[in-house]
């Protein structure tokens, strides 16, 4: 499902790094960091490096992933990132570690010094199990398991939620009204925070000049209020934009509030919106809802697998769901949103079932279900011949035209070598070919003698990409056995480069 | 059995590997931009261009030669005859059946396009002249510039941020727009309306080869030798100096050297060899020249690429990034890249020039009009999804309802591990299936045969069933996902009724919530008429529970 290669930034690491993911976040003011987890739980990070915000330790951006070794074999369980940027995470475990920007004490370590390197957030968070963390621009929460709620760094507008604007340095935890109550779902906008408690109500404070705290009104608020227009409502999901919100019930119905200068209400116009408005997307129950402190976009998958997006796409104001060709509601941030950051921890599920491709690949030269061998050099390979007819012309006439070899169990080939002739069987199983370049001449050969025009290209590609000084005159040599005239020509070229 | 050794090469050298992607020269799926699109209509194209501020804008033709534009339509720059942004595609209407020999883009935008007949058309941005045409004003739809160009072939052109520069089939070059540091060439710093042809030292040469930088130009002759002019504060000219030029100046420390091609960035120049050698010059703030450092060049310096010959170089004036490639396939890149700053050519994983500017570069636009070459060979999935029911390869057949499905005992075998055990040691030519439908088993050979299933929600439950039989984990899912994506007012108690038959309870709890949700219009539907007694009385129960009659 989750694709991180429709993130740009992920396109710097090698095919091998990418098949590793399992977890991954793209953020920064430009979707230019990046952080991600391996299958061996091992953490990685690499990017710009704005406001040290990798924690590798210095401020060196790097184009190569480096190892965060404090980090590793902790199994981050939930991560959420501000616009300083800073980063902050909670483990399995229930343990909160933050590093970055640090301006206003976002951190949360008691300073507004830069955090360079991971560091456990302790005060008042040691004996709590946390099992979420949100971050606006430049502050932080994070909730317990016992559903209390923590809050800290820039309260310039109440965000915080201590019912005063000073700024706070450590985890304080959020009382007021939501003192005796359970909360099961939080979210932050750029300067406001939202939660929803155990029993559907939903709870917002901080900044509200855009109406996004669903009050009806444009104040701000210093202390949890509960956003009274969704009485007999059960939201069990919010999630905030720039300055939009989003609520997803229990009945997979949507509502929306806040601002709407690029349409990332749905609602068909610009108008902010100081009430939740139910959206409309088609017929079908929602499942999940998406946005991103950092953007105007807003996105929504279906149980029937549609992803719809709306408001900010590409510079563009959609104002209305728009149906996209997503199966995830994370491929909207990556393609559409500015800047093009996650809007959540990304998972990447790998499934363990064989595709067609991967079956046939899988019974190359496996004599359990074979029906045919080809002996070559004194070796056999084992085929399938129904798999030869359908992918290779040369086989399909052959099997048709000569019934007796169509009966034989074994069929003799001279005029190839073994390890050209069975990577040309692998290339019909496979659609890839694997050699060294002096062996790509000769399987060059054999794809021009059967007319197979891809796999002459795919021979090029190997030799052009294993041409060194050292082996240029033996693959002239090689070339000329195989009187291949194109490629003695540009061997000899490269040997006269240089003398 | 034999022992085989499957890595072993003898005495052969190291193995290189070549996979399907190292073919695949270009990949649009690379720009986020072309997400918009759905999967047929990217099949269909053939060239494509992304540009604009933010890489919001793009143009791309299709294999019937249609012309198509999406985004955000800044200064009317998709030509589409209004400023209305769209993220759907629309028809170029105006240029239908011409076909694109080479194009370019400025920041305003505008667009300079020379068809394969040598005409050229401009659009967009306009506030210099740019588009040619004699006036200031933004060009909604494109149009015809003949003046001064009605009796040549043009085969190249190239923009600036404001300035366009024309190359024709006799070598000639024409120039006009903004012209505040000469960029124009015409001797003066005045902006040029219309088109103008460049002479002053290239009177008499025959040019093969141009580029723009924001505010200048190049050439070179057939001679490879190098010109330049326009701004010259980043030392781009390559001259040893800082000073603009007004007309075209040979770069004397390219003496010498035959030149093939030049590449401008915002504000730095590379030039290939012919001997594949790459040379940079300008701005090098982001380490763009690949020098290893970040000072400005104002003359041509050697940059440094593995020992391998260097075939492309790619620049362009919105960035400033630089790219490379080998003649091995290699693609390098130095520059700005997504924030940093890269001072010396870095290996990338790509194939192709054009990647690197679509996921490094800022903004990611694209530096030339890409160019995408069908290929209709089929992949091993491709292959058999072909072959799939053709009796023509088949060696066996299913009868099923008294229709024939035709397939291969290898593939089920290989597929199935209910076939793989049946069909051990069968020499049956037909076998005959009673116990599911003919649309049911179809499917479930085809899921065989490609990893899909296509079927209305009603057949998929069929399908669900078989998958149960089998012990199918994947078919299961995919069956699932069908019936909830094609649920729908009028067939939910059908399929909540076909749920509870096949014991299927994620299902059924999906469907049952469904009819909740929209239990009005479920209840007037002739399938809730229809419904058996026991399934109403329990779906009555049910919902009462869930609260669904309370007002």
């Amino acid at each position: 499902m989750v694709d991180v290669g429709k993130w740009p930034i992920f396109t710097l690491l090698s095919p091998q790094e990418t098949g590793s993911i399992r977890k991954a976040c793209v953020f920064g003011i430009s979707a230019s960091e990046a952080i991600y987890v391996t299958d061996s739980d091992e953490v990685f990070v690499f990017g710009l490096n704005y406001s040290n915000c990798l924690g590798t330790g210095d401020n060196q951006s790097t184009l190569v992933p480096k190892k965060l070794e404090a980090l590793c074999g902790k199994r981050i369980k939930s991560l959420s990132y501000g616009s300083g940027p800073h980063v902050l995470l909670s483990t399995e475990d229930g343990v909160v570690y933050a590093w970055g920007h640090n301006g206003y004490s976002q951190l949360g370590n008691g300073t507004t010094n830069q955090g360079i390197a991971p560091i456990q957030v302790c005060t008042n968070l040691l004996v709590k199990q946390v099992v979420e963390v949100a971050c606006g621009s430049h502050h932080s929460m994070a909730l317990a398991a016992d559903g209390e709620l923590f809050a800290w760094g820039y309260n310039n507008c109440g965000q915080v939620g201590s019912g005063s604007t000073a700024n706070q340095p450590t985890p304080r935890k959020v009382t007021n009204c939501l003192h005796t109550k359970k909360v099961v779902n939080i979210a932050c906008g750029q300067t406001s925070s939202m939660a929803v408690l155990d029993s559907g109500e939903v709870y917002g404070w901080g900044y509200n000049g855009n109406g996004q705290l669903g009050l009806g009104n444009n104040g701000n608020q210093l202390t949890p209020v509960r956003v009274a227009a969704l009485h007999g409502v059960c939201v069990n999901q919010i999630v905030c934009g720039y300055a939009h919100t989003l609520a997803l019930t229990d009945e997979g119905l949507l509502y929306a509030w806040g601002a709407n200068t690029y349409g990332q209400l749905g609602t068909g116009s610009k108008n902010n919106l100081l009430s939740p408005t139910q959206i409309m997307v088609e017929k079908e129950r929602v499942i999940e809802i998406a946005a991103c402190h950092s953007t105007h976009t807003s996105a929504a998958k279906t149980q029937g697998g549609h992803v719809y997006m709306w408001g900010q796409c590409r510079g563009q104001s959609v104002i209305l769901p728009h149906l996209t060709h997503f199966s995830c509601t994370d491929d909207v941030f990556a393609c559409f949103g500015t800047p093009a950051v996650s809007w959540r921890l990304l998972s990447v599920e790998h499934e363990d079932f064989l595709t067609v491709a991967e079956s046939l690949k899988k019974e190359f030269d496996s004599p359990e279900t074979a029906d045919l061998k080809f002996r070559i050099d004194g070796k056999y390979i084992h085929v399938h011949k129904a798999v030869l007819k359908i992918r290779c012309e040369h086989f399909r006439s052959m099997f048709q035209s000569y019934w007796n070899e169509d009966m034989k169990e074994v069929i003799e080939i001279d005029q190839f070598s073994y390890p050209v002739y069975r990577a040309f069987l692998q290339y019909l199983y496979t659609d890839t070919v694997d050699l060294p370049p002096e062996d790509a001449i000769g399987l060059l050969d054999l794809a021009t003698s059967y007319c197979e025009n891809r796999l002459k290209r795919l021979c090029q590609h190997i030799i052009k990409r294993g041409i060194t000084v050292e082996n240029a005159f033996s693959l002239f040599s090689a070339a000329v056995r195989y009187d291949a005239e194109n490629y003695s020509t540009q061997c000899f070229k490269r040997f006269e480069h240089k003398p | 059995m034999e022992e085989e050794v499957p890595g072993f090469y003898g005495e052969s050298g190291k193995s290189v590997q070549a996979t399907l992607s190292s073919l695949k020269m270009l990949d649009v799926g690379k720009w986020p931009i072309f997400s918009l699109c759905s999967e047929e209509e990217l099949q269909l194209i053939r060239q494509a261009c992304v540009f604009g501020t933010a890489g919001n804008e793009v143009l791309y033709t299709t294999v019937n030669d249609e012309i198509f534009v999406l985004g955000t339509n800044c200064s009317g720059c998709l030509g589409v005859g209004d400023i209305q942004s769209t993220i759907e595609p629309r028809r170029l209407d105006s240029l239908t059946g011409k076909k694109i020999a080479s194009l370019s883009y400025g920041s305003g935008p505008h667009i300079v396009l020379a068809t394969t007949d040598g005409e050229v058309f401009t659009w967009g941005h306009n506030a210099y002249s740019q588009l040619g045409n004699g006036t200031t004003n933004h060009g909604l739809v494109p149009c015809h510039i003949s003046t001064n160009l009605s009796n040549k072939q043009v085969i190249e052109v190239a923009c600036g941020s404001y300035h366009s520069l024309v190359l024709t089939s006799d070598g000639e070059v024409f120039a006009w727009g903004y012209n505040n540091s000469g960029q124009v060439g015409s001797g003066s710093t005045a902006n040029q309306p219309i088109p103008r042809r460049v002479t002053g030292c290239l009177q008499n040469k025959v040019v093969m080869s141009i580029a723009c930088g924001q505010m200048c130009s190049m050439a070179v002759v057939d001679t490879g030798e190098v010109y330049v002019w326009g701004y010259n504060g980043n030392g781009q000219l390559g001259l040893g100096s800082s000073g603009n030029q007004p007309t075209p100046c040979r770069v004397a420390a390219l003496q010498g050297i035959r030149v093939q091609r030049v590449a401008c960035g915002y504000a730095h120049t590379l030039v290939l060899t012919d001997e594949g050698q790459i040379y940079a010059w300008g701005a090098n703030s982001y380490g763009q020249l690949g020098t290893g450092n970040k000072s400005n060049q104002s003359y041509p310096t050697p940059v440094v690429v593995e020992k391998d010959r260097i075939i492309e170089i790619a620049a362009c004036h919105s960035a400033h990034t630089s790219a490379a490639k080998s003649q091995g396939g290699h693609v390098y890149m130095w520059g700005q890249c997504r924030g940093q700053s890269v001072i010396l050519p870095h290996l990338t994983h790509f194939c192709c020039t054009d990647d690197v500017f679509a996921c490094f570069a800022t903004p990611a636009v694209t530096w030339r009009l890409l160019s995408v070459e069908p290929d209709d060979h089929l992949t091993v999935a491709e292959s058999l999804k072909r072959e799939f029911d053709n009796p023509d390869t088949a060696d066996l057949k299913f009868l099923v309802d008294g229709k024939y499905i035709y397939a291969h005992k290898v593939l089920l075998k290989i597929r199935c591990e209910h076939f793989r055990s049946s069909l051990e040691d069968s020499e049956d030519d037909i076998v005959e299936m009673s116990e599911f439908s003919y649309p049911v088993f179809r499917a479930f050979l085809e899921y065989l045969y490609t990893d899909n299933i296509s079927l209305p929600p009603e057949e998929a439950v069929g399908l669900l069933d078989l998958a149960t039989f089998y012990s199918e984990t994947r078919l299961k899912k995919l069956c699932q996902q069908t019936i909830k994506q094609g649920i729908c007012e009028e067939n939910a108690i059908a399929l909540l009724s076909a749920a509870v038959k096949y014991d299927a309870q994620d299902l059924e709890e999906f469907c049952f919530r469904f009819c909740i949700n929209h239990l009005t219009v479920v209840t007037q539907t002739s399938g809730f008429a229809e419904m058996d007694h026991d399934l109403l009385k329990n779906f009555i129960s049910k919902a009462s529970r869930v609260g669904a009659f309370k007002n």
